[in-house]
């Protein structure tokens, strides 16, 4: 059981380098370059997997926040904490990678088009969420306050989605295609999947450690008159 | 620059923010569990 505990991160990391080094090999060698963007438009496959990731990661942060809320276990607000990084970090991605293309097809690295504002609010929504969680002492607090911020958030997620389409934008609303492109951007697609589920467990945990570290730290100074329940560690 | 070496800037710089975020939650991980093993009490 201890050694299946050990080897399964590591047979999945091992499993998500592979597909990624296979993915990149594809995007040299099987890709063919688009005819009027030409290279640059292959940051394309990272870029799109990555901001829909960033979407599901807002999306599990939603869920958890409103699991919170219904339940109020801690369990959900570990894992809207780990899912907030996450979102702050897949859409610091997003932003990076559309600015490199942008900086190459429009020639300047950033312009206030409503997509890149609204991506821009996102990105710092998440970055407030996770700096100002730390700030609020009680748990019970920090995690009813997170919440709340959490579900609200979130409503900034279809208005990246839906700007390129309801208002005039520079940013691309769609993009033609070949089979082979279609097949390279499916194949993005997994290994950015993996790579989101991973770091988001990964980040859960480290969550989960950190509290159950602070109760038994908080329950060792406390008066013996108010035991810890011991059963809320396992659960997490 | 060129198309090409824009495009290499992006992918190595998102791999880099990715991996060094990664390494950082291991690292954090592996220092909780060692202080958590380390104040268990022998038995």
């Amino acid at each position: 059981m201890h050694t299946a505990k050990r080897f399964l991160p590591l047979a999945f990391w091992t499993l998500v380098v592979a597909l990624f080094a296979f993915t990149t090999s594809m995007l040299v060698w099987y890709t063919p370059i688009e005819a009027t963007m030409g290279t640059v438009q292959k940051i394309f496959y990272l870029h799109l997997p990555v901001a829909l990731n960033t979407f599901v990661a807002a999306m599990v942060v939603f869920i958890a926040s409103v699991g919170y809320l219904w339940s109020r276990s801690m369990w959900w607000d570990d894992l809207a904490a780990a899912a907030a990084k996450i979102t702050a970090l897949f859409c610091s991605v997003v932003l990076l990678t559309g600015m490199i293309w942008a900086k190459s097809a429009w020639g300047l690295w950033w312009t206030w088009s409503p997509r890149l504002t609204f991506s821009l609010v996102l990105f710092l929504l998440y970055i407030v969420y996770v700096m100002l969680r730390p700030s609020i002492e009680s748990p019970e607090r920090r995690a009813l306050i997170s919440s709340i911020y959490g579900i609200a958030a979130f409503l900034d997620v279809p208005l990246v989605y839906l700007s390129v389409r309801l208002l005039p934008d520079i940013h691309p609303s769609s993009i033609t295609l070949d089979p082979k492109m279609q097949l390279t951007l499916l194949a993005w697609a997994l290994p950015v999947t993996l790579l989101n589920a991973g770091l988001l467990t990964a980040t859960y945990r480290l969550h989960r450690l950190q509290r159950i570290g602070r109760r038994r730290s908080t329950a060792a100074v406390a008066p013996l008159s108010q035991p810890v329940n011991p059963a809320e560690g396992v659960s997490g | 620059m060129s198309g090409t070496e824009y495009a290499m800037l992006a992918y190595v710089l998102s791999f880099l923010i990715f991996t060094i975020y990664g390494v950082t939650v291991w690292i954090e991980r592996r220092k909780l569990a060692q202080r958590r093993s380390d104040s268990e009490p022998a038995r």
